[in-house]
This record gives C-alpha cells, sequence and structure tokens, in this order.
C-alpha cells in the first residue's frame, strides 16, 4: 500500500494544483460566493438564508462548479496530452482514478470556501446562529463527492463533458426531475439537498418543492455519494486500463 | 526479466484500426539493446506502434511483451519503460526539476531528488532547472521529457521524434546519448522521419509505410536486399572517359554517365561492376582513385522502399 500512496499523492498535488490554476477556477470562486453577495443587499433571516443558499448556491453555483471541475480532473490529461506521464508507469491505473477524484472533490471544497465562510459570517451575524452555514458546508461535500464521481469518468470519455454536464443539469436536474414523480431520485444535487434539508428540519417555504418525494437524511446521502463514489472509481480505472488513451 | 540473447520488446502480428483507418498492419518485430531507428513518413503507424509498446493503445491484433510481460495485462511491464511522445506536452506549470521528480515519484523511485539531479545533468538542463518548463523551447522541453523517461533507469526506452524541436547541438547531445545507452545495454527504440539523424543514431532499422513493415536491417543489408534496384557508384580515375566507355560494353554496368572527371554508374550487380572496374583499369591502364556507392544513404534505400511498395 505504501508504494501507491506516493505516487496517489504526487499526482492529486498536481491535478489540484491545475485546476485551481485555470482561469475558469477564479470565476468558479465568484459564482460559488455569489449568494453571499447576494445576501449583503438584503436584511438576512433564517427564511431568506435558507432560500439563497438552496436556490442559488446548492442548486445552480455548486453543481456547475462540481462538474466543470470534476470533468477536467482527467478530461484536460487527455486533452493536453499528459495522459503519457500518468499512464507509462509500473502503477495500477485505480490510484491514478482515486487521486483524481480526490483532487476534484478538494478543488470543488476550495473554491466553495469563500462562499461558504462569507454567507456563514453573514447568516450567524444576522441571525445569532453560529452553525447556519454547517449544513449548506455538509452538503456542498456530499455533491462534490457526487458530482465529482458522475463526471469523472464522462470527463475521460468526452471532450465535452461540460456541455453535456450543463445540458443535464438545466434539462434533466432543472426540468425533468420536477415535473417527473419518481425522476427526483436520480438528481445528483438533491442527494446533496437531502442532507441540507435533514439538518435544518426541512426547506424554506419558498424552495421546499425542490425536494420532491425525497426523504432528508445526511447517512443517506453520504452513503449514495460514497457509493456513486466507488462505482466512478471502478469506471474510471476501467477506462484507463481498456480504452485508448492515445 | 530476459536474458542477454533474448529480445526485450517482441511485437507479434500486430495490427490495429481505428474504424475504418487501418493504422498498423501485421507488424511482426522484436527489439533488444541498442538503438533500433523505425523510420517512416508521417501517418505511417510508428507513433501508434509505439503507444501500443507502452500500453497507452491496445492492439486491435497481435501481441506485445515487455520483458515477457504484456503491458496491457501488468502495469508491471512498464517498470522496465520509459517514453517520450512525440508532442510538445508538458505540466507548464511545474519547474523541470519537478517535472522530472514527480515522474520520479509516479514510477517509485527510492531517491527521487538524486535521481532527478542526475537525469538533469544527463540532458545538460542544470542552468534551466527550476523555471517553469511552460517557459522552455520545444528544444528544452524534449530534453525535460527525455530526462523524465530516464529518471527511473528504464531498460527500454521508447522515443517518439525525440529531437523534434532541439537546435543543431542538443541534437548532437542528444544522440550521443542515445546511442550510449544503446552501447550500454538499453534497448532504444527511436521513431523519426529525420533520415539522416536516424542513421546517426540507429544500428538497426525498420522502416514502416503505410502502416506495414517495409524492410528491417542496417542500412548496408537493407540496400542489398534490393537486388531488383540498381545501385549507382561513383568512379573517380585518371582517366574516366576511356574507363566509362569500357564499362559500357560489360553486363554489370546498366547505365554510365560522364560528368566532368567523374563516371556514375547505375550498377545492377555491384560486385561484378567491382571486379569489372578492377580488371578494365588493369587492360586500359587507368588509375582509379575513389569508388562510391552514391545512394546508400538511409534516405535513398527509404525512398526506394516506399516507391517499391
Amino acid at each position: 500500500m505504501r508504494t501507491v500512496i506516493k505516487p496517489g499523492a504526487a499526482i492529486f498535488a498536481n491535478i489540484f494544483r491545475r485546476l485551481m490554476q485555470r482561469r475558469v477556477a477564479l470565476f468558479l470562486v465568484f459564482a460559488t460566493a455569489a449568494h453571499a453577495l447576494l445576501m449583503l443587499t438584503f436584511d438576512l433571516t433564517d427564511r431568506n438564508f435558507g432560500e439563497v443558499t438552496v436556490g442559488l448556491f446548492l442548486a445552480v453555483a455548486l453543481p456547475v462548479t462540481a462538474l466543470i471541475t470534476a470533468g477536467a480532473a482527467l478530461g484536460d490529461e487527455r486533452a493536453e496530452n499528459t495522459m503519457p506521464f500518468l499512464l507509462v508507469k509500473p502503477l495500477p491505473r485505480w490510484v491514478v482514478a482515486v487521486s483524481s477524484l480526490l483532487a476534484s472533490v478538494a478543488t470543488v471544497f476550495t473554491v466553495s470556501m469563500i462562499g461558504i465562510l462569507l454567507a456563514w459570517l453573514l447568516g450567524a451575524r444576522a441571525t445569532g446562529d453560529n452553525m447556519i452555514g454547517w449544513p449548506a458546508f455538509v452538503a456542498m461535500v456530499i455533491v462534490a463527492i457526487a458530482y465529482s464521481a458522475v463526471f469523472l469518468p464522462i470527463g475521460l470519455l468526452a471532450t465535452r463533458s461540460t456541455l453535456i454536464g450543463l445540458a443535464y443539469i438545466l434539462i434533466w436536474e432543472g426540468i425533468i426531475t420536477s415535473v417527473v414523480d419518481g425522476a427526483a431520485a436520480s438528481s445528483i444535487w438533491r442527494i446533496g439537498l437531502t442532507a441540507y434539508a435533514d439538518m435544518n428540519d426541512g426547506l424554506p417555504r419558498g424552495v421546499d418543492d425542490l425536494l420532491a418525494n425525497l426523504e432528508p437524511g445526511v447517512g443517506g446521502a453520504l452513503a449514495k455519494a460514497l457509493v456513486l463514489a466507488a462505482v466512478s472509481i471502478g469506471v474510471t480505472t476501467w477506462l484507463l486500463r481498456k480504452r485508448d488513451m492515445a | 526479466m530476459t536474458t542477454p540473447n533474448q529480445p526485450t520488446v517482441v511485437v507479434e502480428n500486430v495490427s490495429k484500426w481505428f474504424g475504418q483507418k487501418v493504422a498498423v498492419s501485421e507488424v511482426t518485430a522484436q527489439f533488444g539493446p541498442g538503438v533500433t531507428g523505425l523510420l517512416g513518413p508521417n501517418g505511417a503507424g510508428k507513433t501508434t506502434l509505439l503507444r501500443m509498446i507502452t500500453g497507452l493503445v491496445r492492439p486491435s491484433e497481435g501481441r506485445i511483451s515487455i520483458e515477457g510481460i504484456d503491458p496491457h495485462d501488468n502495469y508491471r511491464a512498464l517498470d522496465a519503460v520509459g517514453f517520450v511522445a512525440e508532442d510538445e506536452a508538458v505540466y507548464k506549470h511545474l519547474t523541470a526539476r519537478k517535472f522530472v521528480r514527480f515522474n520520479a515519484v509516479l514510477a517509485g523511485v527510492q531517491d527521487p531528488d538524486a535521481d532527478t539531479d542526475r537525469v538533469i545533468d544527463l540532458v545538460d538542463l542544470q542552468g534551466a532547472a527550476d523555471r517553469p518548463v511552460g517557459e522552455f523551447s520545444k528544444g528544452m522541453r524534449q530534453r525535460t521529457k527525455v530526462a523524465a523517461a530516464l529518471v527511473h533507469k528504464p531498460r527500454v526506452l521508447l522515443l517518439d521524434e525525440p529531437l523534434n524541436g532541439a537546435d543543431p547541438v542538443q541534437r548532437s547531445h542528444l544522440i550521443d546519448l542515445f546511442k550510449s545507452l544503446g552501447s550500454r545495454g538499453y534497448t532504444v527504440i527511436v521513431s523519426s522521419h529525420v533520415l539522416h539523424e536516424v542513421e546517426r543514431m540507429a544500428d538497426r532499422i525498420i522502416a514502416i509505410t503505410d502502416g506495414r513493415m517495409a524492410a528491417s536491417g542496417d542500412v548496408r543489408s537493407l540496400r542489398a536486399l534490393m537486388t531488383d534496384i540498381p545501385q549507382t557508384i561513383r568512379i573517380d580515375a585518371d582517366n574516366p572517359r576511356i574507363l566509362a566507355a569500357a564499362l559500357i560494353g560489360t553486363p554489370y554496368a546498366s547505365g554510365v554517365r560522364l560528368e566532368r572527371d567523374t563516371i556514375h554508374v547505375e550498377a545492377a550487380d555491384p560486385a561484378g561492376l567491382a571486379r569489372a572496374i578492377a580488371r578494365l583499369a588493369k587492360q586500359h591502364d587507368v588509375i582509379v582513385t575513389r569508388i562510391q556507392p552514391e545512394d546508400e544513404s538511409l534516405e535513398s534505400v527509404f525512398s526506394y522502399l516506399v516507391h517499391r511498395r
């Protein structure tokens, strides 16, 4: 096991640094801080804090951030022809898959931190509840894992993974899962929403219909995200072994 | 592991097609210690063949092994392999030293710092080692990639157009390095379309055209294989007109051309022509000062091979 920790850590650090140094990372920092900046413009209450956090951060900014990041984790390696540096090595391919997934999650976590912390600070000051930002933080971690799990192998396979992901978020998650009974279970960002709802005893009234028929629950949400991560590692490893990586 | 007499890399009846396009077709070859040049025009299938040996591309048919292990089934085969890809891709945000060290860590090198320093010296990059690779010229990037490929002391070095972008001094340095590695027992496989460079560094040449192996051997033996194509021989003599007239009447010369004091003979049978020159020179009292094949360069050999197909 020790023989894969150092290479795995090196791959993690390299992909994390590359993802953070892209110009789009700065845009993603602003995108994930948009809800916090919006909170500066009105008097915050428990309810409107929740509405903005769910409606802007969890439903829009975070999924877009996670898909752009995860799609690029290995997608950029392939697009920029740097894959041979990872794969022509005496190293099991699952190490590359795990390291990439962790790097993607860590990047989403890092770019979202300013928005999370700023919103937390503003919410705590306005409401006196020092734990007001904790549910959004937990939901962010779960959504980052789930989206990274789904879009890591898609980024490896498809050159336009971001477009595919945006279409998925807008059409499937934004429209179809809201109008088709039972489809909400296939919505990735709602995995995080169930955790958020559980930690807040439900969703604020203005956005409570977003949960559809899903049961709130942090444990279940985390379990779903981890299952997606395990499947993603398996699929990505298989792709790295069996597909041409020219 | 293989013994010294066994080939290090074995390619058995390997084909690769991408959809309808056949990139490599039924190539069988064995590679052992020394430098082997993979020679062919762009699109001939050299890069695909090298990438199949590295495990990056799976053969559609056939089998590849490195020291007896299939790199597509067992990643441990890649412990023996160092690879320099054709493109300029590097991690631009890393310095050359960090880039090479990254490759050392991934290859499981015991002391990455020491081995990084060693190969940076080897490719003569000491002065630029702490600059980001993104600032490098194409030639310096190539040297950085060569250093990264060598950092774990691989026994098989696969180089896809490694001299691209290098200036003449760097080219000369890299050619000497590859030749030295080949003479020290490394299996070095170099692909190139720059013919005179392959000629300078390779002990053996495999010519590929249209995805197929056109020929293999050293330049001289490849040329000798082409018995149906006349060789051009240059002859310098003190009285070339008399010798040229005498050669026209022999069955060994299919064409004779005189330029100033030099005779150019199209020889269908070079060995017979050599004997005839000696006999005719003595018979006509002509002093021959030089006999030299004009087209034994790799370029002309390759040109023949391509056009013969």
